[in-house]
């Protein structure tokens, strides 16, 4: 058994593939590839592909993780070349690299830390962008109204954005870097983040690409702990 | 392909992965070094249109020639059309992204009735005049064929021509021939097609009516005055697409389909692709493994459907599925029998299969009682059926699906009843063997449709039961059946009623066609798209009446709005097997009894 972790490219038509598509996407080029792919016990046998959190629809990335588990030991360079000839237009791995046997499993699960560029085409005023960017890093709270099971709920948004920079503005068009907490609770959406500063379509255009995603190596109680930290202090004086 | 204006509007549909193309073995060539370029439609989502064989098999056989090229065309779901209608964009084709009016064929799948809407508003959106006289050299031609135009004549105001049976051959007749008439224009283009075999241009024909009635259609311009449909007389080597294109999305046969056996001698008279695919013929063992085998290389499916009207009837059915599980069963590629008429002996065949994973099994009676399932000639007995169903609980199956239909000719109350009684038989039957551990799993899905009566069978005559008696029937047999595990789900007598009335339709059925598009039906397929109230105000406004069409007993010697077109089965076959139907009498499957002189094939008379 062995673990190979690719960082996934998405891109052209494949940026409106969902996740779950996604998955079927790269199961079916490694099937092409004629990958030695494991498959999980049972009645319904499935190949072991797992991947790292779901990008949004209509996103492009250049940080997808996968794991794909082989049965048998192969180069990692040769999985990539032949997963590259086998995948779909807008798909590609850019790196892929074998997961030390001796180590524990590649926690895939583990990488909450997702950093994305976000260009904005639209009625840019820098001044005022800037000034938004500034007053919403400035809060501690920021709700948003999310539908679930047909019911309104308010989410704070504010402890799940790490990072939020304006790194050019013009007058029609910026681009901003964004790094969120995918924490075990919550997140906050790119769409979500935008609209507090108000960028929100049909008025903007916008194009979210990914560009990183990494684990903070906080387990599970650490995280936890820091939510609470980060958390607004509503009851203070 | 997606350019900018289908970026902008692609964030704000469902399922956009529909609308992009880069599908895995999407076929891309130049437009500007292709001397034929043909869009291909499916008058329906994305989902269904991609599961279609007819289309991947034209689409390949299309793309292999150098001089020609072919895309995909689907109907965009009502959301992507409404900002269509508002950014002005017109209908492309996915792989390059160009209109479809820059295409020189426009060929459009017609599967059934309840898609004639969408077809319009596919010419509607790519901006093309709805009927055939208004277009022009500038326009596509537009050719229609499959199921759905069996009888073409409610069609014939909009498609300059349709294809007639099975498409393989007769589409690179149509290429050539318009690659032949380049620049001679429209009609010089439509009467060399009409001087194809399995052509019609409905153009080159004069209908003459008796008031509500066809009283004659002619001919002009040499067009033949019987329009014969083709079929593939050497089925096993006719081409079959292997790289089929492999969808994003989860369609509604996602898998290799491997056509191994078309048409169907049973001869159900109520069923309209067991007439108009005669004969029946198979792929060899050896050819079929062979296209598995490289189907399921160039495409990563790990599901090979097993495609045929019932595919038990391929006399090496056990040889064949031997062979495939010995080859793809260790890859953990499943195989399937989408579309078997259950028995015990394809219980047995689908028990085997089920070593990699289980489906569903499902027993298609149609009727409840012995005299009526002879005047269908679908002589299920019920000791058989009761024998094959069991074999399927003990085997381990708690599921299965029972269908019905209701409205037949000739049924009566006992008729329905009788299915109540049959349902009660199988239920009892499946706890019994099930016994009190899974008594509680079993589970029987119950489909009850109503009987539409399809041109080219001999229940063609017989007129669908009215609205009213038909809900009543319906009622009847709900009543009756009251079952823990059974549950039962009926075709609503509105879309049934709307089908009979287009199936059976003359060329002024069209008018009410395009008044119900122009009412805003679309997706007439889907239960919850459909809108009855829009279709009777369409028929009203059209001064026709619906009930003409759908429910009226047709006399025999009356000439019929589909007499100038053949499907091989002959009339005197036909009106044959409606007297046997009147008389409870079976007729022969002609693969394993005498010939019954269909018409279908040479070999009439023989042995």
């Amino acid at each position: 058994m062995q673990q190979i972790v690719c960082r996934l490219a998405k891109g052209g038509p494949a940026k409106y593939v969902s996740h779950l598509d996604l998955m079927r996407a790269v199961e079916r080029g490694a099937r092409r590839a004629g990958l030695p792919l494991a498959h999980t016990e049972g009645f319904n046998p499935r190949p072991k592909i797992a991947s790292a959190s779901a990008l949004a629809v209509g996103a492009t990335s250049e940080a997808e993780l996968l794991v794909i588990e082989l049965a048998q030991p192969c180069d990692p360079l040769e999985v990539k070349d032949r997963l590259n000839a086998s995948l779909p237009e807008g798909l590609r791995i850019l790196q892929a690299w074998a997961h030390p046997a001796y180590k524990q499993k590649f926690a895939i699960g583990e990488m909450d830390i997702a950093e994305f560029r976000i260009t904005v085409e639209g009625p840019v005023d820098p001044e005022r962008l800037g000034r938004a960017v500034a007053d919403f890093l400035e809060a501690d709270e920021f709700a948003v109204a999310r539908v679930k099971d047909e019911r309104e709920k308010q989410v704070n948004i504010r402890p799940f954005v790490l990072a939020l920079d304006v790194l050019e503005s013009e007058r029609r068009r910026a681009v901003l870097r964004l790094r969120v907490w995918l924490s075990p609770t919550g997140s906050a959406r790119t769409e979500e983040v935008l609209q507090a500063i108000g960028i929100a379509p049909p008025g903007f255009r916008v194009a979210v690409h990914r560009t990183a995603l990494y684990a903070s190596g906080h387990s599970g109680k650490q995280a936890k702990q820091r939510l609470e930290r980060m958390l607004p202090r509503r009851s203070a004086p | 392909m997606i350019d900018d204006s289908l970026d902008r509007v692609l964030p704000l549909v469902q399922m956009p992965s529909r609308y992009t193309d880069g599908e895995w073995n999407a076929r891309h060539k130049p437009h500007d070094q292709v001397a034929l370029k043909v869009a291909l439609a499916y008058p329906d989502t994305y989902e269904v249109g991609m599961s279609h064989l007819g289309l991947r098999i034209l689409y390949d056989i299309l793309n292999a020639r150098p001089d020609a090229l072919a895309e995909r065309v689907f109907s965009p779901w009502t959301d992507l059309e409404a900002q269509m209608r508002q950014a002005a964009l017109p209908l492309w084709a996915l792989e390059s992204g160009r209109p479809v009016r820059e295409f020189d064929l426009f060929g459009i799948s017609l599967p059934y009735e309840m898609t004639f809407t969408n077809a319009l508003n596919l010419l509607d959106l790519a901006g093309l005049p709805l009927a055939s006289a208004e277009r022009s050299d500038e326009h596509p031609l537009v050719i229609a064929g499959g199921p759905g135009a069996a009888n073409p004549e409610p069609l014939a105001e909009f498609v300059d021509a349709f294809v007639l049976g099975e498409g393989e051959e007769v589409i690179v007749e149509i290429a050539e021939a318009m690659l032949t008439a380049r620049g001679k224009g429209r009609e010089a283009t439509l009467k060399a097609l009409a001087a194809i075999p399995g052509v019609y241009v409905p153009s080159l024909y004069e209908v003459a009516y008796d008031g509500p009635r066809v009283a004659s259609v002619t001919p002009r311009d040499g067009a033949p005055a019987m329009v014969c449909r083709r079929v593939i007389e050497d089925f096993d080597s006719a081409p079959y697409p292997v790289e089929q294109v492999v969808p994003f999305l989860e369609t509604v046969h996602d898998r290799v389909t491997l056509e191994i056996m078309r048409g169907c001698s049973r001869g159900c008279r109520f069923c309209q692709a067991g007439m108009v695919y005669r004969p029946a013929r198979e792929r060899s063992v050896e050819h079929l493994a062979q296209l598995a085998g490289c189907a399921v290389r160039a495409t990563g499916w790990d599901e090979i459907a097993l495609l045929a009207f019932n595919a038990p009837d391929h006399s090496q059915i056990e040889a064949l599925i031997d062979r495939l599980l010995a080859e793809h069963a260790p890859g953990g590629v499943n195989i399937s029998l989408p579309s078997s008429r259950t028995d015990t002996f394809s219980v047995a065949l689908a028990n085997r299969l089920s070593t990699v994973r289980r489906g569903g099994l499902t027993f298609a009676p149609e009727a409840g009682t012995p005299r009526l399932r002879h005047a269908i000639n679908k002589p299920v007995n019920q000791e058989h059926l009761l024998a094959a169903a069991g074999a399927a609980f003990e085997a381990g199956w708690n599921r299965i699906k029972l269908y019905f239909m209701i409205g037949l000719p000739t049924e009566t109350d006992e008729d329905v009843d009788a299915i109540a009684d049959l349902i009660a038989q199988v239920h009892a039957r499946g706890r019994e063997i099930l016994g009190s551990e899974r008594r509680g799993r079993l589970r029987i899905g119950v489909s009850v449709a109503a009987f539409v009566p399809k041109p080219h069978t001999p229940f063609q005559w017989w007129g669908q039961v009215e609205g009213d008696a038909l809900r009543a029937r319906q009622l009847r047999l709900r009543e009756r059946t009251h079952l823990r595990g059974v549950g039962m789900e009926f075709t609503s007598a509105d879309p049934a009623w709307v089908e009979a009335a287009l199936s059976r339709g003359d060329r002024r059925v069209g008018t009410a066609i395009r008044r119900a598009w122009e009412l805003g039906c679309r997706f007439d397929a889907w239960d919850d798209r459909f809108n009855a109230a829009r279709w009777r105000q369409a028929f009203a406004e059209c001064g026709l009446d619906a009930a003409f069409y759908a429910n009226r007993r047709i006399p025999a010697d009356e000439p019929l709005p589909w007499d100038h077109l053949s499907y091989g089965v002959t009339r005197e076959f036909l009106q044959r097997e409606a007297e046997a139907a009147l008389r409870g009498e079976l007729t022969d499957d002609c693969r394993t009894g005498p010939c019954t002189v269909c018409g279908a094939c040479d070999r009439a008379g023989e042995a």
